[in-house]
């Protein structure tokens, strides 16, 4: 199980991530001797409020992603329709990692239409379900098994 | 990437050099298995179904979901996915990529509903998002 401790930041269980394709995408666009979209870099903030894990909706797009499914939130104002993509997390080599990390390799996630300022991925409920997550206030860090 | 770079920064796609590194990860591994968020959200039965704001580009279509999802559900089109362009029921498709394509096709550029015939439906939530929904 792999292990990460990190410093909290201005706004939260902050940290950054990964995104791609999931990897049977990967997988179906190297045996066909296309190109692999370029990953992004995303500033994700643990949100256990959220599921699924949901994501600006210029990661997916950048990606040339169609829509794996539909879904609903529901406001005050009522429902309101989101749009659900399936892409792979991963962790970056740091905050103890020696290598790049896979959070997931293929996760459904749900489109921001309306970005949040300074945060591209929420980190939702269903993927803290597959982890420990430790939260030292005192100590302002947080670590995440996986 | 900069592994002593941990600051918060903006979005941004990687090199290549990155992204046969994220590669190498995924292929290397064996796939975690995910967990649906579908299993633990809270769910809806098909009576509570709440419209669309009436500025939704598919709020027409919600509604017919809404007034049809009853006879869907008796003729036996649970868990297939049925197209709907406005007031009109297309047809039902065993995958929501099929049905997609279908309305793709049929109705370019126009906005239809491809959607899951449902008892009950799953409710997703934005947590931190819904404060910015506009």
């Amino acid at each position: 199980m792999a292990q990460i401790t990190v410093p909290f930041a201005p706004g939260g269980l902050r940290l950054p991530v990964l995104v791609s394709t999931t990897q049977t995408e990967m997988a179906r666009l190297v045996a066909t001797g296309l190109p692999i979209p370029r990953p992004f870099w995303a500033q994700a903030e643990i949100d256990t409020g959220a599921y699924p894990t949901a994501i600006a909706l210029p990661v997916p797009t950048g990606f040339g992603l169609s829509p794996s499914g539909q879904g609903r939130n529901r406001t005050a104002a009522g429902s309101v329709p989101v749009d659900l993509y399936r892409v792979s997390l991963g962790l970056p080599p740091m905050f103890g990692l020696a290598t790049t990390t896979v959070l997931a390799h293929d996760l459904e996630v749900s489109a921001l239409a309306h970005p949040i300022p300074g945060t591209d991925l929420l980190i939702g409920f269903d993927l803290i379900l597959n982890c420990r997550l430790l939260i030292d206030g005192p100590g302002r860090t947080f670590t995440l098994d996986f | 990437m900069d592994r002593n770079d941990t600051t918060l920064r903006p979005l941004r796609t990687l090199s290549e050099e990155d992204t046969a590194a994220i590669y190498a990860a995924l292929m290397a591994t064996p796939p975690k298995p995910a967990r649906d968020w579908r299993d633990f959200a809270p769910k809806e039965h098909y009576t509570e179904l709440q419209p669309f704001p009436p500025d939704d580009p598919l709020a027409g279509a919600w509604e017919t979901y809404r007034r049809e999802v009853g006879r869907l559900l008796d003729e036996g089109h649970a868990g297939k996915f049925v197209l709907i362009h406005g007031s009109e029921v297309i047809g039902t498709w065993a995958t929501f990529s099929d049905a997609r394509s279908e309305g793709e096709r049929r109705f370019p550029g126009e906005p239809v509903l491809a959607y899951e015939v449902l008892e009950y439906h799953p409710v997703l939530r934005l947590g931190r998002a819904a404060a910015w929904l506009r």
